[in-house]
C-alpha cells in the first residue's frame, strides 16, 4: 500500500488528490490486484480531512472500474482483467492533457510542442 | 443496529441539521411557491384530468368523477402537450431546487457552509444534466399516468390489482433512482451512469429507505391531511369552497406542507446517501457538531 498525502491547494480538490495517487498506484501495480485499501475512517484519521472525502475518492475509482466495494467488508482493488479495456489509456490521456495544459502556452504552438515532444522522445 | 433504529438515527441526525440551518427551507419554499405558481398559469381543468392525481388543486377544488372521466376522453393533443410541458417544468424546477438542497447538506455534513447564492451557483453549473433527468422523471410520471386514463375499470378487480401493481412500481422506481441527484453533484459522473450506482446504493440502503418511505412518510402524510380536513372543516371550511379567501388559506396550508415534507425528505436522502458510501454509523454522525465536523484520531 503507498503512502497517501494530500494538501491543501487551489483549484486541485483533496478528493482529487486522493483520486490521482491511488490511481497512479494502482495502475503502475504498487497496489495489487485484490488488495484491500484502508477504510474511510483509517484514512480520515490518518489524513486528518472528512469522511465524505475519502467516500467521494474511493466513490470516483469505483465508478472508473479500478476498485469496488462491498458493503461491510471494505474496498478492493480489482482485478486487471476485470478492468475496463483502456483505462490506462485513459489516464494516460489525462496526463498528456494536464501536459499540454502546461506547456503550449510556452511554445509558440502545438507544432513546436510536437517537435519538442518527438525530439524528447528520441532520446530516450 | 437493526435498519429501523438506524432509519430513526437518520432522521434524528436529519432534524438537527435542519435545526442548525433554517436557509434549507428557502429551496423547497421557492420550489412549491414556483410550482404553485406555474400550475396556476397552466390551470386549466383538462390539463388537471391528464396530470397525475397529486396535483393539490384537484384535491381543493374536487372534480365530480363523471366529468373528470369525460375530460379524459375528450383530451386532445393539444391538452396532452400542455400537461407534459407542465410535468416537465414542474419536475425541473422541483429537481434543480433539491439539487441546491443536496449541495447545502453535504456541505454542511462536511462541516462547510456556503452562501444561498453559492449553492444555487453549483446547482447550475450542473444545469445540463439536471434538465435531462428533469425529462426522463416528467416523462416517467406521464407514463405512470397512462393507466390511470381507463378509469372505467377502476370499481373491477383488474383495476384494483393493476392500481396496486402501479403503485408498487412507482414506489421501485422512486427507491431506484432515489440518491440520483447526490451521486450526481457528488460524484461527478454522467447522468446515463447514475441509474446504475443509485441501484447500486440501494442493495446497501433499502431497508432504511422503505422504513422511511412506507412508514414515517405514510404515517406524516396520514397525519397532515387528517389534521388539514378536520381543522379546516371546524373553522367552517367546505370542500370546494366557493370563498376565495378560505381556498387561498387552504392552498397556503398546502404549500407550506409540500415545502416541509420537501425539505425533510431531501435533507434525509443526503444523510442517508453519506452512510450509504462511508458506512458511518449514525451514532457517529451525531457524535459530531455538525458545524465543526472533526475525525477522531487514535
Amino acid at each position: 500500500m503507498i503512502a497517501l498525502q494530500v494538501q491543501s491547494q487551489k483549484g486541485n480538490s483533496l478528493s482529487a488528490q486522493l483520486v490521482h495517487q491511488l490511481r497512479r498506484g494502482i495502475l503502475a501495480g504498487k497496489i495489487l490486484s485484490g488488495e484491500k485499501l484502508p477504510s474511510v475512517r483509517e484514512v480520515a484519521s490518518q489524513l486528518k480531512i472528512h469522511p465524505l472525502t475519502i467516500a467521494k475518492a474511493y466513490a470516483v475509482l469505483e465508478n472508473e472500474g479500478l476498485v469496488q466495494t462491498w458493503w461491510g467488508k471494505g474496498t478492493f482493488v480489482v482485478d486487471k482483467g476485470k478492468r475496463a479495456k483502456d483505462r490506462s489509456g485513459s489516464y494516460v490521456g489525462e496526463l498528456v492533457s494536464k501536459f499540454i495544459d502546461e506547456t503550449l502556452p510556452l511554445v509558440k504552438d502545438g507544432r513546436e510542442l510536437k517537435t519538442i515532444f518527438e525530439e524528447q522522445l528520441r532520446r530516450r | 443496529m437493526n435498519a429501523l433504529k438506524r432509519s430513526w438515527e437518520f432522521v434524528k441526525v436529519s432534524v438537527k441539521l435542519l435545526k442548525t440551518n433554517t436557509k434549507f427551507f428557502l429551496y423547497p419554499l421557492f420550489s412549491a411557491v414556483f410550482s404553485f405558481a406555474l400550475t396556476s398559469v397552466f390551470y386549466r381543468r383538462s390539463v388537471y384530468a391528464i396530470v397525475p392525481g397529486d396535483s393539490v388543486l384537484s384535491t381543493l377544488y374536487e372534480f365530480p368523477v363523471e366529468e373528470l372521466r369525460e375530460w379524459v376522453r375528450e383530451a386532445g393533443i393539444n391538452a396532452e402537450m400542455l400537461a407534459l410541458s407542465l410535468l416537465f417544468l414542474l419536475s425541473f424546477l422541483t429537481i434543480f431546487f433539491n439539487t441546491t438542497l443536496v449541495y447545502s447538506a453535504l456541505d454542511e455534513l462536511r462541516g462547510e457552509s456556503g452562501s444561498i447564492f453559492m449553492e444555487w451557483r453549483k446547482a447550475g453549473a450542473k444545469i445540463v444534466p439536471i434538465f435531462i433527468w428533469a425529462l426522463i422523471f416528467g416523462l416517467t410520471v406521464k407514463v405512470f399516468n397512462y393507466p390511470r386514463l381507463g378509469l372505467d375499470h377502476v370499481e373491477t378487480i383488474v383495476g384494483v390489482v393493476l392500481a396496486i401493481a402501479i403503485y408498487l412500481s412507482w414506489v421501485f422506481w422512486n427507491l431506484a433512482t432515489y440518491f440520483i441527484i447526490p451521486i450526481l453533484i457528488f460524484e461527478g459522473i454522467e447522468l446515463k451512469h447514475c441509474f446504475k450506482r443509485s441501484f447500486q446504493l440501494l442493495e446497501r440502503t433499502w431497508k432504511e429507505q422503505l422504513i422511511f418511505r412506507l412508514v414515517l412518510v405514510t404515517f406524516f402524510e396520514i397525519g397532515f391531511w387528517g389534521t388539514f380536513f378536520l381543522m379546516f372543516k371546524a373553522f367552517g371550511f367546505s370542500f370546494p369552497d366557493p370563498n376565495p379567501l378560505h381556498r387561498l388559506t387552504m392552498e397556503l396550508a398546502v404549500i407550506t406542507f409540500i415545502a416541509l415534507a420537501g425539505w425533510f425528505e431531501v435533507t434525509f436522502s443526503a444523510v442517508l446517501y453519506s452512510y450509504a458510501i462511508t458506512g458511518m454509523s449514525p451514532k457517529e454522525f451525531a457524535d459530531y457538531s455538525v458545524k465543526d465536523w472533526k475525525v477522531k484520531t487514535t
